[in-house]
């Protein structure tokens, strides 16, 4: 899939700040209304923001998902390796997360929030699709794993 | 990962949901927002007042991609106009739809920061569904009460679509 295909295309600058406009939002949801919040904002996110991507996985296809995962790391100019298999699977390795990085810069400490709302996205991306994303931790970000469920015999 | 990009959508997101748990949960967020802004800009707007404020939004301009511009400049007084709001655009071009006061949060965590800062200011939301809207930033009460009236008149009978800190 070309980045004009996917349904956002962002372009012009980008505002690195909002790392941590995000972490300010998921901490106050944690803090007043407690994870579940947090885990119910992150799957309206991931599965009607992110409509077409969610679809697309439910329908077996990951072009949009890697796409955007390529796009938007490169946008953020990461330190990333996307290696893409025939059967639409994948490994990324993030080997510097943009999102951590600049909460370093803001002297924000909270590695496990961060990281907690990449494993939620992804969980609502996969919901009811034939995929799972598996997420390893690294230094200074993730390899993430996007695999075909096992199905139990 | 949420793109810095996508920010936007998500904080939609959570509008939406403080919005079911009622107007303090929203307001104590704006005030949460407020004080997490205050490292980018409190400095600054407190030590060189409106020339620090243009200094700020200018850099917002080129990093937000905004379609803005400048009315009115002086020592006293800083108007500008946001004709095509980069952040509304992205959340009403969204397939999980917008939150009725996505708009309100601007003034929202910019109205404490300006109290904080000794200036007064008027916003004109000109409508919550449109990304257009109008910031005027006074060093002078009176100066400011008077603008208020203006825009006031600009929306007879909507009241709810100017906000200010005084």
């Amino acid at each position: 899939m070309k980045p004009e295909e996917m349904r956002y295309c962002s372009t012009g600058e980008v505002h690195l700040d909002f790392h941590g406009s995000t972490y300010v939002g998921l901490k106050y949801l944690l803090d007043h209304f407690g994870m579940e919040a947090v885990d119910e904002v992150l799957t309206a996110t991931g599965q009607k923001v992110y409509k077409s991507i969610h679809e697309r996985l439910k329908n077996g296809d990951t072009s949009e998902l890697l796409c955007f995962w390529r796009y938007y790391l490169e946008r953020e100019k990461c330190d990333f390796t996307l290696t893409e298999n025939p059967d639409g699977t994948a490994v990324l390795e993030l080997r510097e997360c943009p999102a951590l990085r600049q909460l370093a810069k803001e002297k924000i400490d909270d590695r496990p929030l961060i990281c907690h709302a990449t494993e939620k996205l992804n969980e609502a991306w996969c919901g009811g699709s034939p995929f799972e994303i598996a997420v390893e931790a690294l230094p200074r970000g993730c390899r993430q794993t996007l695999r075909r469920k096992t199905v139990a015999k | 990962m949420i793109p810095s990009d996508h920010f936007v959508r998500f904080y939609n997101e959570i509008f939406k949901y403080l919005r079911k748990q009622g107007p303090e949960a929203v307001a104590e967020y704006y005030r949460t927002i407020s004080r997490h802004q205050e490292t980018h800009c409190l400095k600054l707007f407190t030590e060189k007042g409106i020339p620090g404020m243009k200094e700020y939004w200018d850099s917002i301009e080129r990093e937000e991609n905004c379609d803005s511009e400048t009315l009115e400049y002086s020592e006293d007084v800083y108007r500008s106009c946001m004709n095509r709001c980069p952040s509304l655009s992205k959340v009403l071009d969204n397939d999980a739809g917008a939150s009725e006061i996505y708009c309100r949060h601007c003034p929202g965590w910019v109205l404490p920061l300006f109290s904080k800062c000794g200036f007064y200011c008027v916003y004109d939301l000109v409508g919550l569904d449109i990304p257009r809207c109008e910031q005027a930033v006074f060093r002078n009460l009176d100066d400011a009460r008077a603008y208020r009236e203006r825009v006031l008149r600009r929306h007879p009978g909507h009241p709810e679509l100017v906000e200010c800190n005084f």
